[in-house]
């Protein structure tokens, strides 16, 4: 790769859009060029500033009543919506997983701000501050900045590979996000200190020792469970049936 | 039981549309410029989106299924409102000549002003997001705000990937441009790059220039 195609395709680098091949192409000259380095993170940094400038807006309360009002019919609105998602999400569950694990209704949340952002996180697609495919690299790397042992899951999937990570929090609290990819999907996986409480979202399942948690988020799937002082979640693209396929070949014995 | 079964299709679909309230109207209100339109706007998608619901395809993406008939919502209503306008050739043109990347307006690495982005207040961007042409805002804010991949806005736009790339790069420019320009009348930067300020504008450029011919 030469400078020049550095600098035309800086951006589509960090729109993380780059195949695995041009990503790699693209590092190796990086180390080796402090112009085109700098280049890329001026660009990085500006697309930090935009986006850390336009502010989220929440969408007006009467907006929304008018909306729950025009689109659910009247016996829906009553409905708790949990029990709504519940119903719509059981047929869609894999029969392999059904046989694996027990399903059950839940009544409180695991800090769903936690959940929203661990959502944002992910799909934002922020470049990783170290690119490696080595789990102890990661481990290492995050030494030195995080309050925790990052013990990272010894996946039994290996096409599902580690790609890099970087530094991130959920709800103020300090956690690293290690960006993993299989077949063509991005994934984040957050590690973070167990905050405590009930581990209790929209399904739970067992799969094998551990508990494991699901719930449906614009479009995206977040999976959590603890191991030994820390909490663990999940970010994939998948409706909550085929992300718990995944996990399930993830933590295959 | 069939019918209670399609009565929670139904309103789980509805809940599951409403999760996207708050980007698809963050997303109306960049578009129109005003909080009574951007809810109109997202009215009629989301009751639009309703009606079609059988057309979304489960395990795509909903998001951006509802942003794409958010979207040709208001192209709709956009080519409608403008008919037989052109799109003006003006300075924003010139700026994308001029573009202000790094190579061209922030040369040297060691002055503070080159990452005058960092100093500007959400108010500064927001207008300059605003004063874009809706095809390059469109490319901003779905990608820097929403976070939809290539692939995924060139399916909401109806266009390639290829031109979803130049759009977006080019509104980043046009982006940077403004601000930069911001940053200079609102005195976040100035003193030496005043002068280049002066030729970030090719007409001023000219005009410059001519003058010291003449001279």
């Amino acid at each position: 790769m030469r400078c020049e195609d550095v600098r035309r395709f800086a951006q589509v680098y960090l729109d993380g859009e780059f195949d695995e091949n041009d990503r790699r192409a693209m590092e190796i000259h990086l180390k080796e060029c402090p112009q085109c380095q700098h280049q890329v993170e001026y660009e990085r940094r500006f697309q930090a500033a935009i986006r850390a400038r336009v502010p989220r807006v929440r969408a007006p309360e009467e907006l929304r009543e008018r909306l729950q009002e025009k689109l659910l019919r009247p016996q829906g609105r009553r409905w708790p919506y949990r029990q709504v998602l519940l119903w719509s999400s059981v047929p869609a569950a894999g029969v392999l997983v059904l046989m694996l694990s027990i399903t059950w209704t839940v009544t409180s949340a695991f800090s769903p701000r936690l959940l929203e952002e661990a959502v944002d996180r992910h799909s934002q697609q922020a470049p990783v501050e170290v690119a490696t495919e080595d789990l102890s690299d990661v481990e290492e790397w995050f030494r030195s900045k995080v309050n925790f042992h990052v013990a990272l899951p010894p996946f039994s999937d290996r096409e599902f590979r580690v790609v890099g990570a970087r530094l991130s929090h959920l709800a103020e609290r300090q956690a690293a996000q290690v960006r993993y990819r299989q077949g063509g999907r991005n994934y984040s996986l957050f590690v973070f200190s167990d905050p405590g409480g009930p581990l209790e979202l929209q399904r739970c399942h067992r799969l094998g020792k551990r508990k494991l948690c699901l719930e449906e988020k614009r479009g995206y799937t977040v999976v959590v469970w603890r191991s030994r002082g820390l909490a663990y979640s999940l970010v994939g693209d998948l409706p909550a049936g085929q992300m718990l396929d995944v996990m399930n070949a993830l933590f295959r014995p | 039981m069939w019918k209670r079964k399609e009565k929670h299709e139904r309103d789980a679909f509805a809940e599951s549309m409403l999760e996207y309230l708050d980007p698809l109207f963050g997303t109306a209100m960049r578009l129109t410029g005003n909080r009574a339109e951007a809810e109109d706007l997202v009215q009629d998608a989301l009751v639009r989106a309703m009606r079609f619901r059988e057309r979304f395809q489960p395990g795509t993406n909903l998001k951006a299924w509802l942003f794409k008939i958010m979207v040709n919502l208001f192209a709709t209503k956009y080519r409608r409102a403008r008919r037989g306008r052109e799109i003006e050739s003006g300075p924003e043109r010139e700026d994308v000549l001029e573009c202000l990347s790094p190579d061209s307006c922030a040369r040297s690495s060691a002055r503070p002003e080159e990452y005058f982005f960092e100093k500007m207040l959400s108010d500064d961007v927001v207008a300059a997001i605003n004063e874009l042409q809706p095809e390059f805002r469109l490319a901003v804010l779905l990608s820097d705000l929403n976070g939809f991949s290539y692939a995924q806005i060139a399916d909401i736009l109806d266009i390639p990937v290829g031109t979803v790339m130049s759009r977006l790069h080019r509104g980043r420019r046009l982006l940077r441009a403004r601000l930069y320009r911001y940053a200079l009348e609102q005195g976040y930067i100035r003193s030496e790059t005043e002068e280049e300020a002066k030729v970030t504008r090719l007409d001023e450029f000219r005009k410059k220039d001519a003058g010291s011919r003449e001279s």
